[in-house]
């Protein structure tokens, strides 16, 4: 850790980490036993860009998100149907490695979830999972997330101490540490903030605005205010279907679908 | 009618007397200290009395004497190896097996009928009385169904060495191994003495240069003419006492005449057991015992690990598997070293379980009177429940008191158990979210 190299500078093995990669949609159809979750949804989630999925609660974006890792596998009824490509890997298909495809694509969950284990192998967890690391190069793979996380300054005293032992909004940027640890091309965030106060959220929102430089962010939000700082795009759910989509700015002051219109303007949700 | 505003509504309730609620607080804590009193009271009753009778019997030659008529002399070295080696065996398998059961229903299997109808099993096992587990005991490991023969006479022997005794001129008897020994008591494979027609033979040992005596035993290369070769151990059979060796390692002997050609036969057959020795069926071994206490604890155990990983947080396995793990690298970074303390905490109180069963070690046949410390998994075996059950059904009280004593240690052992479960249970508890 007292190596001053940037990541850049270390000797990797095998194929690097991807660029940055967008999700194309199309027509994706989702269930949860006969209960269809999301009807025909079809956008395009662009590489490096900040997406940002508003609606109220139970309007399919949730579950949406995640499709795009599958982590809706884990639940037995859940089963999908249509084109979700990331970078022109079709993510829905059988053939596709789940374990590889959630290396590539990082999760945030909404309520902080470090491991019961030290800060340091929290953010190791996920690098080696998938590949062997020198101890030097592994210090700085751990420094360097910590680093883009914004918690380096906080923690780096304290790698070996429990991550349970920090705040609520310091387990969440150590959860994004984590996710980003692992190389991934894409971030998925569901609803990061809702269990933080105030000053936690607006560290994790500048982060996020810091990320979107390196990484493919989603992000899933009750709260409109935060789609309007944080993304550039913004897509609104509304019972399962898509009702419109588009840039942020558009959405929030000129949107062409009245349900929108309600929604952002704080008239029902 | 109007409708009443909510204080109206709250100030209707008629008041309950608060002298009399009061009162029945106090009754229903009068009710639990005395249940809780005649509990402890029971307890120390049986603990005085047990102490009372049994202190006197705890010596150090209680531990180090085996069971005897002789009460004076009586101790409990048999069944405590015997609980030893049993609990060893239940031990090794059932935990193993009940954990890797439990990480399978809670981690890997689906949520489905098939599932909930295994588990529904397990628990109803949970609760069959342990006499039952002794009549599968007795039927499935000490019997075996009656495939391979009788523990007399068993038809699979492993892990034992044969023998062929010779005595030497000089009256010594010597041993030389064979490969096997078939039933019938004949010798499975000849050893040297069949085909040496075919062999050269090369004396290594003892030390080459050394005299060659008549009728020792000696490690032998045979080297055939098909280029194969191999040692083997062989007696010499030379001319008078002893014959000068060459001093040329490799020269041929031919005053080596390996008792060739019926010159020598054995005296006898012997068989040696190592402590992995198994023969099929078990028998009432201690490893019938200790696999028979498995199947009573399996169900336990199964349980009590199933409810440690249940109460890992699932967003830990989120979390894990959104990582990119694989669900076994997820159990193994994340869920076990989580639910490693509960699983400990339920797999010791398994065990204080089968340190106290008698039961199903007296269906499986378990001796009452065992004169040795067991040497190997096919061993005769008691356990101490099954000595105390022996001592505490005589007339004479001499024995009681002896029985009062085993007790004791057997109080002790379980105290050992549990405080090292309260212990785990304290100590090494995480916090995990």
């Amino acid at each position: 850790m007292t190596s001053q190299h940037s990541p850049q500078s270390v000797p990797t093995e095998g194929s690097p980490p991807h660029a940055p990669s967008g999700v194309v949609v199309r027509n994706l159809n989702a269930w949860y036993g006969s209960f269809q979750a999301l009807t025909n949804i079809s956008l395009d989630i662009a590489a490096q860009r900040v997406t940002a999925f508003i609606g109220p609660s139970g309007c399919g974006k949730s579950t949406f998100l995640r499709w795009i890792n599958r982590m809706n596998d884990t639940i037995p009824s859940a089963r999908a149907e249509g084109t979700l490509k990331l970078h022109g890997d079709d993510i829905l298909a059988r053939s596709m490695d789940v374990v590889e495809l959630r290396r590539r694509v990082g999760m945030v969950f909404q309520k902080p979830n470090p491991f019961p284990k030290s800060i340091y192998d929290n953010v190791a967890f996920g690098p080696r999972l998938h590949r062997v690391y020198s101890k030097g190069d592994l210090d700085m793979l751990v420094e360097q997330s910590l680093r883009q996380a914004a918690l380096w300054n906080e923690v780096k005293d304290r790698l070996r101490a429990s991550a349970l032992s920090l705040s609520g909004g310091q387990q969440q940027r150590l959860c994004i540490a984590r996710a980003i640890a692992a190389g991934p091309e894409l971030l998925l965030m569901d609803e990061p903030c809702s269990a933080l106060d105030p000053k936690s959220t607006l560290a994790i929102e500048e982060l996020i605005q810091q990320l979107a430089e390196r990484y493919t962010i989603v992000i899933v939000t009750h709260n409109m205010q935060q789609a309007a700082r944080v993304s550039d795009t913004t897509a609104f759910f509304f019972e399962g279907q898509m009702i419109e989509w588009g840039e942020t700015e558009a959405i929030f002051t000129t949107p062409t679908n009245r349900q929108t219109e309600d929604y952002v303007t704080g008239r029902f949700g | 009618m109007t409708t009443p505003n909510l204080t109206e509504i709250v100030g209707r309730g008629t008041l309950r007397g608060n002298a009399r609620r009061a009162l029945s607080n106090r009754v229903f804590l009068w009710f639990c200290l005395v249940g809780t009193t005649l509990a402890i009271l029971v307890l120390f009753a049986l603990l005085f009395s047990i102490f009372l009778e049994g202190w006197s019997s705890v010596t150090w030659n209680f531990f180090d004497n085996f069971a005897s008529r002789n009460p004076s002399a009586s101790g409990i070295k048999g069944p405590l190896w015997g609980s030893v080696w049993v609990c060893a065996i239940c031990a090794i398998s059932a935990l193993p097996l009940g954990i890797g059961t439990a990480i399978y229903l809670e981690e890997f299997a689906p949520r489905n009928r098939v599932t909930g109808f295994i588990n529904l099993n397990i628990m109803n096992l949970a609760g069959v009385p342990s006499i039952v587990y002794g009549i599968i005991g007795l039927t499935a490991f000490a019997r075996m169904f009656g495939g391979f023969g009788s523990a007399s006479d068993p038809t699979v022997l492993l892990g034992y060495s044969y023998y062929d005794e010779y005595e030497s001129m000089e009256g010594e008897v010597v041993r030389v191994k064979v490969s096997a020994i078939d039933r019938d008591g004949d010798r499975v494979e000849d050893g040297v003495q069949a085909s040496l027609a075919r062999w050269n033979i090369w004396v290594a040992h003892p030390a080459p240069r050394a005299p060659l005596l008549n009728n020792t035993q000696v490690e032998v290369l045979l080297d055939s003419d098909d280029g194969s070769d191999e040692w083997r151990t062989a007696i010499a059979h030379v001319e008078g006492s002893s014959v000068e060796r060459s001093t040329a390692q490799s020269a041929s002997f031919d005053i080596v005449e390996v008792s060739a050609a019926n010159a020598m036969k054995p005296i006898t057959q012997s068989r040696e057991d190592s402590w992995w020795s198994v023969s099929l069926p078990f028998g009432s071994s201690v490893l019938a015992g200790g696999l028979t206490l498995m199947l009573v604890i399996l169900p336990v155990v199964i349980i009590s690990s199933q409810e440690a990983l249940r109460a890992v947080p699932s967003s830990l396995r989120q979390g894990a598997l959104a990582l990119g793990s694989t669900r076994w690298q997820m159990v193994r970074e994340m869920t076990l070293p989580a639910a490693i303390p509960g699983i400990m905490t339920g797999a010791i109180l398994a065990m204080s379980r089968a340190i106290g069963e008698a039961a199903p070690l007296l269906v499986l046949g378990g001796f009452l009177l065992v004169f040795a410390v067991p040497e190997n998994l096919m061993s005769d075996f008691t356990v101490l429940p099954l000595q105390i059950y022996n001592w505490a059904g005589r007339p004479q009280t001499s024995f009681h008191a002896l029985a009062a004593g085993a007790i004791i240690v057997q109080l002790v052992v379980l105290l050992v158990f549990n405080g090292i479960a309260v212990f785990i249970r304290q100590k090494l508890q995480k916090n995990l979210s």
